[in-house]
């Protein structure tokens, strides 16, 4: 077989720019690596966070299911002045999470909220009220068992009580959310 | 110049892209697989997430569910086709009646890829007749000086509450006529039959009101607990006798002369006829659990003996007098007995030291003359006592076949969710029969699907059945907002200047208002009446001087010498008494002024 | 023909030894990063991991502790710590009847640092499984000193510890992973339960 033949300038190996190339695509292939790594590290700390919110809410709520339910709203209201054991004794609408800083727009430096269905009267202060309109805590809605729904205050006479906890903290990715919403009731329970 | 060799060594060109693309697999698979393993676990995260929030859902539908069998639902909230909207998810319960009387519900919740599904247990409870109060089958005539008012004892005793506005929501009723005698006191309401009437006589004071009741009622009979009854026993040991816990019963049960009967709860007892002897005893000792005693034919409690209950839980000690007509139903003894006594068949006679603390029902009363009976407004039909007992709350693992696809809830039931309703309107329809007070003050009648009735259009419910349930008592024994003062109503009525200076002297301290409405009364107290009972107070508020200034009742002199005594006085009541009109005679005024 | 002369063709040493150097250097900082991102990257995605196992474990201690009676869970001692909890749970409806569980118990095996389930305790009939592993001796913070050094209000609390507090139960859980460099990392969660029966 006649082999042609070539310059020896021309003879294989690595050259230069093959090598130059080269590195520039396995530089490359770290750059996305490395990104991706920064990727799952920031991921994880969205995660942490979205944990540490969920256990916050759900804890909260939990601590609320634990109460006698007659005192749930006013412990957990923003009023302190009805506060069962005296003023200012109940916990109330607001609560720290561990490990969240609080969103910009936090009034107190806290991140956690329980929110009721309420309206503040002029005269009377904060009222738990059945004509609030808040579709996601199934408002309108009569909370005395007495079928109608009206503008009085029930924080004395409510049977049914909707309940939303909210989580707001400013995350690594910008101010986040979380929230849960339930009902709570009074459980007569075998003794 | 080139130096030319084989040209087949050109086979090594492109190593290096072949090792760099190498090197890139390898990274690119290390890349893929950690981003693989960081997304699985934020799936797993964002999914315990959803469930977590279907969970809460799940739990919310129950409470609507339960809270729904106390007003008379079905249990039945929503369904799979047209679920209720909550919490940006949505979830319906399933109700299954058990021969038994059970009530399973299940509630199945969808939020996002989160499922939950939750089931309870529970017995619905019926309505309770305690709540009538007193009543009577047949016409009611009180004997004179009777007192009949209420306390709750969920709130404490009712001595802390006479004279408070708990003390002042009596009920007293009948299917016939109320006959209310003099020197009677109610506190409270007097219903009457829906066709009878009812006589207040002069010196007698009802505070509430009198009204007719919507219809008749029907008392339920008692069902004897099917115990065998041991042979008749008179009992005469000076040991007392002591009924242990559980079930017993006897034909005949009398203790003997100056012996006494301990019925120990939790117990039933079934007795055909009870006696206790000159000076017996007999304790409900209910400190381990209720007592309840049937008397099938009759009781007789003599006028000595003594009869109590170890603790003031009146749902805690029941008798159930079954009675016939004509048979003796004497509640003789002495006694504070706190519990509830049911008689529908027969006429009971209670004596004036038979002082009763929660409620009486029977065909016939006979309270005699100076009688005191005190209903309990934690025995009437309140929401919290017609929610159902629960036995078991438990997390279904077998899902609804619904649920087990795990994309988003609307789109695999293929809803609108801004067209579903709230759970409080997913109740089942049923037949509503509805009483009710509109928007004007006027009372209107339903009766039709519940679905086809606008709700906005009532202002008070009077009474209210779904599928033939009451969900709301008819307004005589419904539980009314809390009363004024009872003492406030006592002033306003038509009691005269002396039984009224009479019941607030010992009623004192009397409170502001009662002492205001007093000074203020028309017709005017007598004088010296009113100042009898306002020495008897002590300390009196300005508010009840600027009363006194302004009333009717006292004379320059009388007024002068009470102000006196509170002297130096306030400047508003200083002003109030020199524009008082009348105004007071000039030395008064200056001796007044004298003391400032 | 005359042999022409050869130019500079190839790689002289100078050549040869700097590209080795570039290579190597280069190679070297390249092997350098991917050993550092792999280390972390692993890492990350351990405690990823670990932090998931301790939730969904104590995602499943909840529900079961849930779905209890208050007044039968064992022990019944307030406000002291224990690494183990006994309870039974509702089953659902048979002939109108409620059906409740064998009694189940969720413990701490000290000496394989497990979690384990277990059905018919101490009866002949038990079953078990491990729920998990790699569960720290003592609670995150804590050491075996008879102080409260984590300021939860217990004192040398286990790894795993269930407080009865009214009505709520707080279950604590640490879970440490293998040793890294030396040291251990601890992955801690808490779940406030209310018995719903």
């Amino acid at each position: 077989m006649h082999t042609p033949l070539v310059s020896r300038r021309d003879r294989a190996g690595f050259t230069f720019v093959e090598l130059a190339v080269t590195l520039v695509i396995l530089l490359v292939a770290l750059l996305i690596f490395s990104s991706t790594l920064s990727s799952v590290a920031e991921q994880r700390a969205i995660n942490r966070e979205s944990a540490l919110a969920q256990e916050a809410a759900r804890n909260m709520l939990e601590s609320l299911r634990s109460e006698p339910f007659p005192e749930v709203f006013a412990r957990y209201n923003s009023d302190p002045a009805d506060d069962p054991g005296g003023a200012g004794t109940a916990p109330g609408h607001r609560f720290a999470v561990a490990n969240l800083d609080e969103a910009p727009d936090s009034p107190d430096a806290l991140e956690g909220e329980i929110v009721f269905p309420t309206a503040v009267d002029p005269v009377a202060g904060l009222q738990l009220r059945e004509d609030v309109v808040d579709r996601a805590l199934g408002l309108p809605r009569d909370l005395s068992g007495d079928s109608v729904i009206d503008a009085g205050d029930h924080a004395l006479d409510y049977f049914v009580l909707p309940v939303r906890i909210t989580v707001r903290w400013k995350g690594r990715s910008g101010t986040r959310e979380y929230q849960l919403t339930t009902q709570l009731c009074q459980w007569r329970k075998l003794t | 110049m080139k130096t030319l060799v084989r040209a087949g060594d050109g086979r090594r060109r492109g190593g290096a892209l072949v090792f760099s693309v190498a090197a890139v697999l390898v990274v690119s698979i290390l890349a893929a697989g950690f981003l693989q393993l960081c997304t699985m676990i934020s799936r797993r995260l964002g999914t315990s997430s959803d469930t977590l929030q279907a969970l809460n859902i799940a739990e919310a539908g129950l409470c609507e569910a339960y809270t729904g069998l106390a007003l008379a639902h079905t249990g039945n909230v929503g369904s799979e086709a047209e679920p209720a909207f909550f919490g940006g998810g949505l979830m319906w319960v399933e109700a299954t009646q058990h021969a038994t009387g059970m009530v399973e519900l299940e509630c199945t919740a969808m939020y996002g890829t989160g499922r939950a599904t939750l089931g309870i247990a529970c017995q619905p409870v019926e309505v309770g007749v305690a709540g009538l109060g007193f009543f009577t089958l047949e016409d009611l005539r009180l004997n004179p000086d009777v007192r009949l008012d209420s306390y709750d004892s969920n709130q404490g005793s009712y001595a802390s509450q006479v004279n408070t506005p708990l003390n002042n929501n009596g009920i007293v009723g009948s299917n016939g006529n109320v006959s209310i005698a003099s020197g009677n006191l109610i506190f409270g309401d007097v219903v009457y039959g829906p066709t009878s009437k009812a006589s207040v006589s002069a010196g007698s004071t009802v505070t509430g009101g009198m009204s007719p009741r919507a219809g008749e009622e029907v008392l339920p009979p008692i069902e004897v607990p099917p115990i065998t009854l041991g042979k008749a026993l008179k009992y005469t040991s000076a040991t007392p006798m002591v009924v242990p816990p559980g079930e017993v019963g006897y034909n005949g049960l009398d203790i003997g002369k100056n012996t006494k009967l301990v019925l120990k709860g939790p117990l039933t007892i079934v007795v055909g006829d009870m006696k206790l002897g000159l000076g017996a005893q007999m304790v409900f000792d209910t400190t381990d659990g209720p007592i309840e005693m049937h008397v099938t034919n009759s009781i007789d409690l003599s006028t000595s003996s003594l009869v109590s209950t170890t603790t003031q839980v009146t749902a805690d000690s029941v008798v159930l007098v079954s009675a016939p007509d004509g048979k003796s139903v004497n509640f003789g003894a002495k006694s504070q007995f706190y519990g509830f006594i049911y008689a529908p068949n027969a006429e009971t006679h209670i004596s004036a030291q038979y002082e009763v603390y929660g409620a009486l029902i029977c065909k016939e009363l006979q309270l005699a003359a100076q009688g005191k009976m005190h209903y309990d407004l934690a025995l009437g039909p309140t929401i919290d006592s017609l929610l159902p007992t629960l036995y078991s709350w438990r997390v279904v693992e077998l899902p609804h076949p619904a649920a087990v696809n795990r994309r988003d809830p609307f789109q695999v039931l293929d809803l609108d969710p801004s067209s579903l309703p709230s759970p409080a309107y997913a109740h089942e329809d049923q037949v509503l029969d509805l009483r009710y007070e509109d928007l004007k003050g006027s009372n209107q009648t339903y009766f039709g699907l519940e679905s086809e009735f606008d709700w906005s259009l009532v202002r008070t419910v009077l009474y209210g059945t779904r599928d033939g349930v009451a969900f709301l008592l008819p307004d005589d024994y419904y539980e009314a907002p809390v009363a004024n003062d009872p003492l406030v109503d006592l002033v306003n009525s038509s009691m005269t200047s002396k039984q009224l200076r009479d019941a607030l002297i010992a009623a004192s301290p009397v409170s502001e208002e009662a002492l205001t409405a007093a000074c203020l009364r028309n017709p005017p107290m007598n004088e010296s009446d009113l100042m009898n009972v306002l020495q008897k107070q002590g300390t009196l508020t300005e508010d009840v001087l600027l009363a006194a200034v302004a009333s009717d009742s006292l004379d320059s002199g009388t007024l002068r010498n009470l102000l006196e005594d509170f002297s130096p006085l306030s400047s508003t009541v200083m002003n109030a008494v020199q524009s008082r009109s009348p105004s007071l005679s000039l030395s008064d005024l200056l001796a007044l002024l004298g003391l400032q | 023909m005359r042999r022409p002369s050869s130019p500079r063709a190839g790689w002289t040493l100078v050549e040869m030894c700097l590209a080795g150097l570039l290579v190597t250097v280069v190679m070297g900082k390249a092997a350098f990063v991917m050993q550092s991102a792999l280390g972390l990257a692993s890492e990350e995605t351990a405690s990823m991991h670990y932090e998931d196992q301790a939730r969904t474990v104590i995602d499943r201690i909840a529900l079961a502790v849930m779905g209890s009676d208050r007044g039968t869970l064992l022990p019944q001692i307030e406000e002291v710590h224990s690494d183990k909890i006994r309870y039974t749970f509702s089953l659902g409806m048979e002939d109108g009847e409620v059906v409740w569980s064998p009694p189940e118990e969720i413990c701490l095996d000290d000496t394989r640092r497990a979690i384990e389930w277990r059905e018919n305790p101490g009866l002949a009939e038990e079953r078990q499984v491990v729920w998990s592993n790699l569960v720290a001796p003592l609670l995150q913070g804590e050491s075996v000193n008879g102080v409260d050094d984590n300021g939860n209000g217990l004192i040398d609390e286990d790894g795993l510890s269930f407080v009865l507090d009214g009505e709520r139960v707080i279950i604590r859980l640490t879970l440490r992973r293998p040793e890294v460099n030396g040291r251990t990392v601890d992955q801690t969660v808490e779940r406030i339960v209310t018995c719903r029966n």
